[in-house]
């Protein structure tokens, strides 16, 4: 901001003034048109970006006001909010699940963020109802379990010696079977899953008393 | 004529003043999407007000290079 306001100032008062273009000028119009607004787009540019991780901009979207009302939901036990309890989580719950990992993995998270702000301003989101958004908006690819495992290392003794676990090792591996599935560690976001079966498991997870860990949340 | 052409037929004051008024924009989206971090104004500064002032730097690099090529100097009444 203050770069911002010191090239504005440069600029403005060079438009005003109209000084000759003699060297000294030169140097203040290379400052006011070329460093500081090069520091202005980097600082901006930073915070844009650390901005797009926070649950409060992904809730900004009405579409996700379930979303992001169910994380800040003290007595939700979906496994969405008992993540954004977790401090490691936090604020940036939405986007340390949903980002995707690797060496390209920030610009493919921020290039699949475009799509989904072409989505909503361009591609009828935006005109959803909340209930129309919870029926019809999905992933766009089914939920990689290699973001559960940056946390979750699924390499130590509390892990391995649940049964589960181990017989689905391949499928947890391949994708074929999600932990956050019904009969495993549930749904993310059970309230977008419409089958009885998972609205009963929400409800029940709803009325039990929250724990500080479960025997199977201790696995990393 | 092509655009390039046309803008090395003004003078070095109107590029360097048609440079000052572009990255004024261009900070204008920038310090938008600073204050109000919502997704269209982080895009728009990270694309329009970046090319903005990129075309602004631009212009301030040719008029230095015309100026510095001995271009003759605007009539009078730019000054």
């Amino acid at each position: 901001m203050a770069a911002a306001a010191i090239a504005a100032a440069i600029l403005i008062t060079y438009l005003v003034r109209k000084p000759p273009l003699d060297f000294r000028v030169k140097l203040w119009l290379l400052m006011g048109l070329g460093i500081f607004p090069a520091v202005a787009a980097a600082s901006s540019t930073v915070t844009g970006m650390q901005a797009t991780t926070e649950r409060e901009f992904c809730g900004s979207c009405h579409v996700m006001g379930a979303h992001y009302a169910d994380t800040l939901d003290p007595k939700s036990q979906s496994l969405a909010a008992r993540h954004s309890r977790n401090p490691y989580f936090g604020d940036h719950s939405c986007y340390v699940c949903h980002a995707d990992y690797g060496m390209y993995g920030y610009a493919m998270t921020k290039a699949g963020g475009l799509r989904h702000v072409y989505y909503y301003h361009w591609g009828g989101y935006g005109e959803m109802t909340l209930e129309e958004a919870k029926q019809k908006i999905h992933l766009v690819k089914p939920y990689d379990n290699v973001n559960c495992r940056q946390c979750h290392t699924t390499t130590l003794h509390d892990w391995r010696r649940v049964p589960d676990h181990e017989s689905l090792k391949t499928e947890l591996e391949s994708n074929r079977v999600s932990c956050a599935s019904a009969g495993c560690h549930g749904y993310a976001h059970p309230f977008t899953k419409h089958g009885a079966s998972a609205a009963k498991a929400h409800a029940e997870r709803a009325r039990e008393p929250p724990s500080p860990v479960r025997s199977k949340d201790r696995d990393r | 004529m092509s655009l390039f052409s046309r803008v090395l037929q003004r003078s070095v004051p109107e590029l360097i003043r048609a440079a000052c008024v572009l990255a004024l924009v261009g900070l204008a989206f920038m310090v938008y999407s600073v204050l109000s971090p919502g997704a269209l104004p982080v895009i728009l500064a990270m694309s329009v007000g970046h090319g903005i002032g990129g075309l602004a730097v631009t212009f301030y690099i040719m008029a230095v290079i015309l100026d510095a090529r001995g271009r003759p100097p605007p009539d009078a009444s730019e000054k």
